[in-house]
């Protein structure tokens, strides 16, 4: 019950949730990524705590970059998506459980190639365009630090991807 | 790759209202080209809307409309924000920022134009994630320009009073709690947090508060609409809170009556 809750019990829990203090920003110009890394795993311990005064800790996320995720954790080994059958409403739903996800953006999120390639600088050779949104779209994905991914194989996978990208 | 954290620069914003009025013959019919900082008006605007209503639906229109013509302080605050952050965009987004700004749009439909609001959300609201530190320290700075009422005559003593106190006292913030739960027990948690994190940047400025900005940040974004109606009751139970008092020395000292 929230009403059990005084305010004063509930500020000291508020207090007690990082685990050390901080200095997340860097002589007031640059974050700490190993810092900002560690506090936002503090903020999300205080999920269960921070939703008993109905405060909802949930990242804000496009649908594409959401599902690029989703992706990369369970395919992330494979060479391409020929051999398995995806759901995509599935994996849309999914994804609309693990973040926010908002419906202002509406992209053709059709099939998994189109979302994540699995040789993305084959893919867009001739569409500088869809290459420039993909990677646009993988950018926070992969940096600075890790926020979204649970698998951190997936995520050191997607780096690599996105730096090939950003070559081809 | 660094991080930075936002620069604040001063910008010319044109308003939704001011934009039609420019464009009216075309408003409803024909597109127009939008100039680089009407452009960027609109799509800190589309924050806004983004940001407080990921999932639009037909019974948020007013609170949307709130949002689009500004009608109030408060909730303009995310829109100066995000403005902030378009004027900080990163190269990569440049270049499609570019793009969009050699487009045509239709001004009447603007706001739900797919592309400016797939652009948003990948280049400004998704970067919510690591910038919510940031918002929230200017929410609360902002904010309490509108809540906490220094026109009394006794305020810069009231001010003087707490301020000493946690210096004195800095382990004791939940002081601020009890004082505002006897002044308004009828708030729920999240409006006390709020407010003690308000009073908390107002008189203290902690260097250590990330954890008070992160979480103002998701209780600002789903709940601003509230927090706008709301904000007399506010100011009048923070004007309660600086009345009560700020005993420095209780039990210390003095003569015993």
């Amino acid at each position: 019950m929230i009403t059990e809750y005084k305010l004063v019990e509930a500020y000291k829990k508020i207090e007690r949730l990082p685990k050390r203090k901080y200095q997340v920003i860097r002589g007031g110009r640059y974050y700490d990524k190993e810092e900002l890394e560690s506090f936002i795993k503090d903020l999300e311990g205080g999920t269960k705590t921070l939703e008993g005064f109905r405060i909802i800790i949930k990242e804000e996320l496009s649908m594409r970059r959401a599902l690029i995720v989703l992706l990369q954790e369970g395919y992330y080994k494979l060479k391409c998506y020929d051999d398995v059958t995806i759901d995509l409403i599935q994996l849309q739903n999914k994804a609309k459980s693990r973040f926010l996800i908002g419906n202002r953006d509406q992209e053709a999120l059709t099939y998994p190639e189109r979302i994540h390639p699995k040789n993305p600088c084959a893919r867009y050779e001739y569409n500088k365009t869809a290459k420039m949104h993909y990677k646009s779209a993988l950018k926070i994905l992969v940096i600075p630090i890790n926020i979204y991914f649970i698998d951190e194989k997936a995520y050191q996978h997607l780096k690599i991807v996105y730096e090939d990208v950003l070559i081809c | 790759m660094e991080i930075k954290t936002l620069e604040f620069k001063e910008f010319h914003h044109v308003s939704y209202s001011d934009i039609g009025k420019k464009y009216k013959d075309e408003f409803n019919s024909n597109s127009v080209r939008l100039s680089e900082v009407e452009l960027k008006s609109i799509l800190a605007l589309i924050f806004s809307i983004q940001f407080h209503y990921p999932v639009s639906s037909n019974d948020q229109i007013e609170k949307v409309n709130d949002i689009l013509y500004e009608r109030h302080r408060i909730i303009n605050l995310t829109t100066r924000f995000g403005r902030q952050m378009i004027e900080n965009l990163d190269v990569v987004y440049l270049e499609w920022f570019n793009e969009l700004l050699n487009r045509r749009y239709h001004l009447f439909e603007i706001i739900k134009d797919i592309e400016l609001n797939n652009f948003v959300h990948l280049a400004v609201t998704d970067y919510m994630s690591i910038r919510k530190i940031e918002f929230g320290k200017f929410f609360l700075n902002e904010w309490s320009k509108s809540i906490i009422d220094t026109s009394s005559y006794y305020f810069d003593s009231y001010s003087r009073n707490i301020k000493k106190y946690f210096e004195d006292n800095p382990e004791k913030i939940w002081v601020v709690a009890e004082k505002i739960e006897k002044a308004n027990p009828s708030l729920t948690i999240r409006e006390g947090l709020l407010l003690i994190f308000t009073l908390k940047e107002y008189f203290i400025k902690p260097n250590n508060s990330i954890m008070d900005y992160a979480i103002t940040n998701y209780i600002v974004r789903d709940n601003i609409h509230e927090l706008n109606l709301k904000r007399s009751v506010y100011m009048s139970t923070i004007r309660e809170v600086l009345n009560q008092k700020w005993n420095l020395n209780r039990g210390k000292g003095g003569p015993k009556l």
